[in-house]
């Protein structure tokens, strides 16, 4: 199933920063992860990610370097700022509070143990 | 490996219709033709990448509203093959990878790998008919640009897309396209100031750096010439020759007779055009 564009838009961001907290990434991984670790669900459009990652760059919670490869191109990685950091760990605090509330509507099934 | 012309069209038509600042501009070129690299390197098929990117002008918009920051430093390149180059040449080499970090401008660096890019991806499809025409109309798109190195190539693709029209098109076919690439020519490669502006952009990219040569600066010089694959004897040769520190004067000779040559080829390859259509074959 893929997520409305709408609510692709609020969850992107928070996505990539997720992706990149664990090491840095070039774009066609992040496309790639992205597919493959949601299942298809995140499966974010090019036209979607590069936009995403300059706006992330922008706003500093992503830097990003270039580094040339052994076959003479070149790529940019991006990897996640502590100012991204701290914006991870504030939508992350969001989300879950959005979930929780879902949750008690009965939106979402409760979490395991509760 | 070079990318098909049809991802090479669409990246620079995103580029184009985001209508960034020049530096901008290159680092999302940049982007893109390493983002279709990659899926290529994994077998994706053209068609599917291309599917997948979405509308161009949906994308431009987009990054258009984004406002990516400026290519930066590209003075990092090739450190570890620097380092390994060191190991292997002694001290005249490490005095070539180890250069620092420079103020450059390096909007030229990008603007050479793209003409290449797109050069060799016209030149890669002009086996058949339908790659002969998208060759045509990549070299027009050239030859209109602004910069001597775009409109310099415009010219010499066209020659070569001429010559392979020869083999795969009709008679009448063929016909229609010189008259097509004669309108084309209509004026010179480029005027005065235009090769004024490229040895001077060249000359200042070369300077710096005490007058010693680094990986970058060496890129630049072979996408300047032409050279997007450099034989082993150049890559080896090369970094021993600039070893030394080149002082002002010659790394602007350098650029002026790179640039001199450039303009005398494609008006070579314009003139023998012209000639054919006067001889009406």
């Amino acid at each position: 199933m893929r997520v409305e564009r709408e609510m692709m838009r609020g969850s992107g961001p928070l996505a990539v920063l997720q992706l990149l907290s664990r090491r840095e990434l070039y774009g066609y991984e992040m496309v790639e992860a992205l597919e493959r670790q949601t299942e298809g669900v995140l499966a974010m459009g090019q036209s979607t990610l590069y936009p995403l990652l300059y706006n992330l760059e922008a706003k500093g919670w992503v830097s990003s370097r270039e580094v040339e490869g052994p076959e003479g191109r070149t790529r940019r990685y991006y990897a996640i700022t502590a100012q991204g950091r701290k914006e991870l760990a504030r939508q992350r605090a969001q989300w879950r509070s959005l979930a929780e509330a879902m949750r008690r509507l009965g939106v979402l099934e409760p979490a395991p143990g509760r | 490996m070079t990318l098909p012309i049809e991802a090479a069209r669409l990246i620079e038509q995103v580029v184009r219709a985001a209508r960034l600042p020049p530096s901008q501009a290159n680092r999302v070129r940049a982007d893109l033709v390493a983002h279709f690299h990659d899926g290529l390197d994994r077998r994706v098929p053209v068609g599917e990448l291309i599917a997948s990117f979405g509308d161009p002008g949906d994308v431009a918009s987009l990054i258009r509203a984004a406002r990516p920051t400026p290519r930066r430093s590209l003075a990092h390149y090739g450190l570890a093959a620097s380092i390994a180059m060191v190991a292997a040449y002694g001290l005249a080499f490490a005095r070539v990878a180890s250069f620092p970090a420079s103020e450059a401008p390096r909007s030229l660096d990008a603007e050479l790998a793209a003409v290449a890019a797109i050069t060799a991806s016209a030149e890669h499809a002009l086996g058949t008919p339908a790659g002969v025409e998208t060759s045509f109309e990549i070299a027009r798109e050239l030859t209109a640009a602004g910069s001597l190195w775009r409109r310099a190539a415009g010219v010499v693709l066209l020659e070569t897309t001429l010559r392979a029209g020869d083999s795969v098109l009709s008679v009448e076919s063929r016909r229609e396209l010189l008259t097509r690439v004669e309108h084309e020519l209509r004026r010179p490669v480029a005027d005065a100031a235009t090769v004024a502006e490229a040895k001077q952009a060249l000359g200042e990219r070369l300077l710096g750096n005490e007058g010693r040569m680094d990986q970058g600066r060496l890129r630049v010089l072979r996408l300047a010439k032409g050279v997007v694959h450099p034989e082993l004897s150049a890559r080896l040769l090369e970094p021993i020759y600039f070893s030394r520190g080149v002082g002002p004067a010659e790394l602007h000779a350098m650029a002026e007779q790179l640039v001199r040559r450039k303009v005398a080829a494609a008006e070579q390859a314009r003139h023998d055009i012209l000639t054919r259509t006067r001889r009406g074959e």
